[in-house]
């Protein structure tokens, strides 16, 4: 099936690699115009090339999305080129590993709340006002397992992907009314360059395909599958929902 | 130079947080309050350091990798 996005415009933070790329790929099959969101520019135009990508049909921003001006002005900017904005995928983070909550650096709690908590805040708080101005739209918000389960090695990772499960709870509850879509994925492990980066060997990576029920970790394709669900109008109507998908590990550990 | 070698031990042992520092430079300087001739250094020749890095430092070889870095920065801090 093709075109279920057929001239939607669409935002995706992170777009520059991994899951974020996966899903520029897939909406652009899709028909989606994507404007490709990230901080790592060189990673950004690779994802522009990837997805064949015109001026027509997509294009990149640099964006801090923990400063409002950049976040407003990236914003502006998508309903500027593309005359609307329908889409908001929210999937820049950062994972940095902490030792236990007792030793963790403010400094690193700080960053990982700037980007992982604000950026969402902040995202959202300047695409809804262009969703609603023309009708509604669909809002993404990546979080993860981490933010489900007391997962321990990154303390302010997982709070703060706790936090984007609530902001969408809190977001889709004032604003669903108004035509805005707000919902949450919690991905467990995906085959990414983030999660190979952070993963301390080849050997721990292998492990954690031996200890999955479908013995393997998800890939960033399998991810943006249910994205592009609940972006599209197939998914008219759910908001609010979190969503696991992490290939049964979560049920098996309970 | 302290406070230098302290993001780069960081970046070289977490490659999340080398993330941070490779796209995000100049915002790492503002939180450990480098000055102007230590975020000069972060921005150029130490995130070039930092981005030939293997993704991930295998464990064995961090503490080595971190030596090398540092004595790069005294290196860099001495002219």
């Amino acid at each position: 099936m093709t075109g279920r996005l057929e001239d939607k415009v669409a935002i995706v933070t992170g777009g520059a690699s991994g899951i974020g790329r996966a899903i520029c790929q897939r909406f652009g099959r899709e028909g989606a115009k994507v404007v490709v969101a990230d901080r790592n520019i060189a990673g950004a135009e690779e994802t522009l090339t990837l997805m064949d990508a015109t001026p027509e049909n997509a294009s990149m921003v640099d964006v801090n999305i923990s400063d409002s001006v950049q976040v407003e002005r990236m914003v502006n900017g998508a309903v500027t080129k593309f005359g609307r904005l329908d889409i908001l995928i929210n999937g820049a983070a950062i994972l940095i590993r902490t030792p236990p909550l007792v030793e963790v650096d403010e400094v690193l709690w700080d960053l990982t709340m700037d980007t992982n908590v604000k950026g969402v805040f902040l995202c959202c708080k300047y695409a809804i006002p262009a969703m609603t101005a023309n009708g509604g739209g669909s809002i993404v918000n990546i979080s993860s397992m981490s933010g489900v389960r007391g997962v321990g090695y990154s303390v302010p990772y997982a709070v703060s992907k706790a936090g984007v499960i609530h902001l969408t709870t809190v977001a889709a509850s004032q604003y669903t009314s108004q035509g805005v879509r707000i919902n949450c994925i919690a991905p467990g492990g995906v085959d990414t360059p983030q999660m190979r980066g952070s993963t301390a060997s080849a050997e721990a990576f292998a492990g954690r395909n031996e200890g999955h029920p479908m013995g393997r970790v998800g890939t960033a394709d399998e991810i943006a599958n249910l994205v592009l669900w609940l972006a599209s109008d197939e998914a008219s109507y759910v908001s609010g929902s979190t969503y696991i998908i992490d290939g049964g590990a979560w049920a098996g550990a309970q | 130079m302290d406070k230098l070698i302290d993001i780069a031990n960081r970046a070289v042992a977490d490659y999340g947080f080398r993330q941070a520092v490779l796209y995000g430079a100049a915002d790492i300087a503002r939180r450990w309050d480098l000055s102007e001739d230590e975020a000069a250094l972060l921005s150029g020749p130490v995130l070039a350091e930092l981005s030939a890095l293997p993704i991930p430092v295998q464990p064995a070889d961090v503490p080595a990798e971190q030596a090398r870095v540092a004595d790069v920065i005294r290196g860099l801090s001495s002219f």
